[in-house]
């Protein structure tokens, strides 16, 4: 391979882990407030609009991006101002370099060559994870400290002790993993999880080390500061080293807690729900005879296509549902459904070209190798916005714990539950003689 | 081992070095180790060692810094608090013991002259977590549980330190 095509996969690889964090943002916010609303019979933000088009509320999102950059930036008179302005940017950095090691399909083999799907292809992929979860601790350390005011240092005090604390459960709950599939490599992880147990069951994470999984996501929504381990954003008593910042620098602190929500459900799904395997159809399978992909791709996509005609077909725009319109929305937001309409016509187009088009030149091993690669990344987001919801939903579900049953949970609960499965795990994989 | 590497990691780990002993603020020092100890990572990485490097980075700058940074904030200790006598008998004395080791160690390396390239390949798995597995749990086995056993007994004199003035 050239070296200019070399860098250049390079260098998307990093964009793609990069961009998928980030882009998730908004969406996170978005669905955050929805389900919000929904769990509370409320309907939620839907107001903002551009030239009538709402998106179901997603607008709000750049309608807050807008706010934060021109509301005015304060440092406090007394805050050291070096550590205070480096806060907000160690925290961002460490929370999206965790997701570099996450593998978003499996090692791409074209034309000879060996393409790894994950920015930073490391063999003890799993220790960075860990290592760089770490380093997290120093944003919400430098804050605390940077503002040199009570609430925040408190604040700061609470939120570093509660993360070094469910660290070690967090470590020791990917041990029992570790032992089953006896490796640390991400992408290696992912792939032992393809095989069946029994022969039916795809041999995930969860299904192996169910303590080990629970244990890990609440370690990883404590990592996360989220409910309910979220003492930082308690109404009653808000204690939390963000308390000074504003504008942007507060929105870099609000940011770094959804992309640690995307990193803790991607280390979830990369860890105990298979990563970007598609269950029951392992690389082997798709890219191996290519019988299987090569004919139910195109006709999955020409059955989307047809599909989603017929329903526009039967929902069009008639006479009558114009004249609800109307009669509903005064203004030009009754445009919407005319936007949508375009949008999921021109959808099905595509997809009943680019089926047809699979149909008639059917996909080489390079093609399937490619159709495989991202139908393991849409599976792999799939799971991770899943699990991005999975823990918006805990938020507005559970109450949020006091500061010393946090603690207690912590020290005295998952962190013995946590050995007793490394223990048990041991015991059965030698009586199983592994 | 790439020299461009070498050279930027030695230049920012002594840089960080003499941070640490330089600053007054406590929380600047602790700052300038996390960053010596990344340097340091990273010249293990270039020493074809991944698990020394991604260790360097959990234990010391991401368990052992943050501790250190945690205390800092615990005690709020600004510079007023680490004020006190600069200079004394057990410091010159701790300061000439070091300048001494430095010293023999740099003339220990001037006379052994510039290190050559490594004789022969590395095996495959040099470094790797399970070549180091093997030697630990095999060969360095007892040496490996002494220093748990230690670690342990060090855990429990600072429980009990902690407890006696209860």
């Amino acid at each position: 391979m050239e070296p200019w095509v070399e860098w250049t996969i390079m260098g998307g690889r990093a964009a793609v882990a990069w961009v998928i964090p980030l882009m998730l943002i908004p969406l996170l916010v978005w669905m955050e407030r929805k389900a919000s609303a929904y769990i509370q019979d409320r309907t939620g933000p839907n107001r903002a609009a551009i030239l009538g088009l709402r998106f179901g509320g997603i607008i709000h999102a750049l309608a807050d991006v807008v706010k934060l950059i021109f509301k005015e930036d304060i440092t406090p008179a007394r805050a050291r101002p070096f550590w205070y302005n480096l806060a907000p940017i160690v925290a961002m950095t460490f929370a999206l370099l965790t997701f570099a090691a996450l593998p978003f399909a499996d090692v791409l083999r074209v034309g000879g060559h060996e393409i790894p799907l994950q920015a930073l292809r490391l063999n003890p992929g799993l220790l960075w994870m860990l290592a760089i979860g770490s380093f997290g601790v120093f944003g919400i350390v430098f804050a605390g400290w940077g503002s040199n005011s009570s609430y925040p240092l408190l604040g700061g005090i609470r939120g570093s002790a509660q993360m070094i604390s469910y660290e070690l459960s967090l470590g020791l709950s990917v041990v029992g993993i570790l032992m089953i599939f006896s490796t640390i490599d991400l992408n290696e992880i992912v792939r032992a999880q393809g095989k069946l147990l029994f022969g039916f069951l795809p041999m995930w994470g969860v299904v192996v080390q169910p303590v080990a999984a629970v244990i890990f996501m609440a370690a990883a929504l404590a990592e996360a500061n989220r409910n309910p381990f979220d003492l930082m954003e308690a109404d009653s008593e808000i204690v939390a080293f963000h308390l000074e910042y504003s504008s942007l620098r507060f929105a870099l602190f609000m940011m770094t807690e959804y992309v640690h929500i995307t990193v803790a459900s991607g280390l979830t799904v990369t860890l105990f729900f298979g990563g970007w395997q598609i269950p029951w159809l392992t690389t082997e399978r798709l890219t191996g005879s290519a019988g299987d992909l090569a004919l139910a791709v195109p006709a999955l996509l020409v059955v989307l296509g047809l599909l989603v005609l017929l329903s526009l077909v039967l929902l069009a725009p008639t006479r009558r549902w114009h004249r609800t319109l109307q009669r509903l929305y005064v203004d030009a937001r009754r445009h919407e459904a005319k936007f949508w309409t375009v949008v999921l016509l021109l959808q099905a187009i595509g997809a009943l070209a680019l089926g047809a088009y699979l149909f008639l030149n059917p996909p080489g091993a390079d093609g399937l190798a490619a159709i495989t690669a991202a139908l393991q990344f849409v599976s792999f987001m799939v799971k991770v916005t899943f699990f991005g919801f999975a823990f918006i939903w805990v938020r507005w579900t559970l109450p949020r714990f006091r500061y010393d049953q946090l603690m207690a949970l912590g020290w005295k609960g998952m962190l013995p539950l946590a050995l007793a499965n490394v223990v048990v795990t041991g015991f059965v994989l030698l009586l199983v003689g592994k | 081992m790439n020299a461009i590497l070498f050279w930027s990691c030695a230049v920012v780990a002594v840089t960080a070095a003499l941070f640490v002993i330089s600053r007054r603020s406590p929380l600047a020092s602790a700052v300038a180790l996390a960053v010596n100890m990344v340097a340091l990572a990273a010249l293990f990485a270039g020493l074809s060692a991944p698990f020394l490097f991604i260790i360097q980075l959990l234990v010391y700058a991401g368990a052992v810094v943050v501790f250190i940074v945690f205390v800092i904030m615990l005690l709020n200790l600004g510079e007023e608090e680490t004020r006190g006598a600069l200079v004394s008998r057990g410091k010159l004395l701790a300061s000439a013991l070091a300048c001494c080791l430095g010293l023999a160690l740099l003339l220990r390396a001037v006379a052994a002259g510039t290190p050559r390239e490594a004789a022969g390949a590395l095996p495959a798995d040099f470094g790797g977590i399970e070549s180091i597995g093997q030697e630990i749990f095999t060969r360095w086995l007892l040496p490996f549980e002494v220093t748990g056993l230690i670690l342990l007994v060090g855990i429990v004199g600072a429980v009990v330190l902690a407890k006696r003035g209860e």
